[in-house]
């Protein structure tokens, strides 16, 4: 009876322990520079190894005791299958916030599927998927949002859109288009509006100050 | 008579207090260790000087470095050149890296080379380590007078304030304490806090 308690005691011990890991960040370099004050500099082939996402880039830095890592040129970040490519790169390793400016980023987003865990957003053998350009990217990580600034173009079901920000809010499956919005259809039918919301999930699209254009199909 | 064996008993007197004294000195000098320091040390110029079973490296005054060393070899032929030119320090204790006179590396070694001409040290089988817990190992360190550094030719591998580190080369610049790892760098950075799996 005895043994069988301590065997539980110690199965739960093992839950708990494997239950929470090690925070690491894995880098890779050609050279690195450790200076004073717990800053690294590294450049040529750097690889960047956090959790689920691997970082490739021309050069970097990481400040130790800020937890955060700064990576510039040819930043190609890759999450499972999403990938952001962008010429900088910020990354608050606390906060598990990311920003990528420089240039025009482009993003290719694949959604998490909402039901039985699926990852990646396959659904019936089908990947849903945005892909985006834009001026700068962020991201947080936990709340699984990302918001693209500054003259967004994004490609979403054969939809084009145009607007000056684009947030996507995975848990709600939400896409919102704010400012200066404009949609084409895979129909060839357009509107304007000052803001959209997008669900992805049943396709349906609220539009709030809109001026459009379309062909009526079927009319006598 | 009284007076001449006054005389007598005061020249043995003497005589047995000038040789003790003399035993005495000889003693003492005879009992010294061997020191052997080498480069200069303030304004006197100097190549080494024997003294305790320590061999000593000095740099604009400044004690550099400080090896406890049993056997000093001077190889009468050598591959490394002339006879003099490169000492050969075995059976080390421990030695010790300076900085404004405090120690700023400890390290244990297997054997080191010391190069007269250019006061270099070369460090075999080398494990460094500092007051923080950092520590750093590699078959082959040199240390360059020249360029006040520490180079190490070949693989090394270390871990510096929760962060682990290899590399195939690694230069350390002792003024500046500026590192720098080259060919196939990889570091693991430690960060505070933990994630749930």
């Amino acid at each position: 009876m005895n043994r069988k308690i301590i065997g539980l005691m110690l199965l739960l011990v093992l839950i708990a322990v494997s239950a929470t890991a090690e925070r690491k960040v894995f880098i890779d370099a050609e050279t690195a520079r450790f200076l004073e004050d717990d800053v690294v500099h590294f450049e040529d082939g750097v690889q960047i190894r956090y959790e689920e996402m691997i970082i490739n880039a021309l050069r970097g830095e990481y400040l130790g005791e800020e937890e955060e890592l700064t990576l510039e040129e040819n930043v190609v970040a890759v999450q499972r299958k999403n990938q952001v490519k962008s010429e900088k790169m910020w990354m608050d390793l606390q906060e598990e916030y990311i920003f990528f400016s420089g240039g025009r980023v482009e993003t290719l987003y694949y959604l998490r599927g909402q039901e039985n865990g699926e990852e990646n957003g396959e659904e019936n053998g089908e990947e849903r998927m945005v892909e985006m350009w834009s001026d700068t990217l962020e991201m947080w990580e936990q709340r699984g949002e990302v918001l693209a600034k500054g003259s967004v173009e994004a490609l979403h079901d054969d939809m084009e859109l145009e607007a000056d920000e684009v947030l996507i809010e995975e848990e709600k499956d939400l896409l919102t288009a704010i400012g200066n919005v404009y949609v084409i259809r895979p129909d060839g039918s357009w509107f304007r509006a000052e803001k959209a919301e997008y669900n992805m999930e049943d396709g349906t699209m609220v539009a709030y100050k809109m001026e459009s254009e379309f062909e009526l199909r079927g009319s006598p | 008579m009284t007076y001449f064996k006054m005389r007598w008993k005061m020249i043995l007197l003497l005589s047995i207090f000038l040789i003790l004294i003399g035993v005495g000195v000889m003693w003492y000098f005879q009992s010294r260790d061997f020191v052997l320091e080498l480069g200069e040390q303030e304004e006197i110029r100097f190549h080494f000087r024997l003294g305790g079973n320590e061999v000593v490296g000095w740099s604009r005054g400044e004690m550099i470095w400080r090896i406890k060393v049993q056997s000093i070899i001077d190889p009468e032929e050598g591959g490394s050149g002339q006879t003099g030119e490169e000492l050969i320090l075995q059976d080390i204790e421990e030695g010790y890296f300076y900085r404004e006179g405090e120690v700023y590396i400890t390290f244990t070694v297997d054997e080191a080379h010391y190069h007269t001409p250019t006061e270099d040290l070369t460090l075999f089988g080398v494990r460094m380590e500092r007051p923080g817990g950092d520590w750093l190992e590699s078959d082959k360190m040199i240390y360059s007078k020249e360029q006040e550094s520490l180079h190490s030719p070949v693989k090394v591998i270390g871990e510096m304030s929760d962060t682990s580190i290899e590399a195939e080369e690694m230069t350390v610049f002792l003024q500046t304490e500026e590192m720098i790892f080259t060919g196939g760098v990889q570091m693991i950075f430690e960060l505070e806090g933990e994630t749930d799996e």
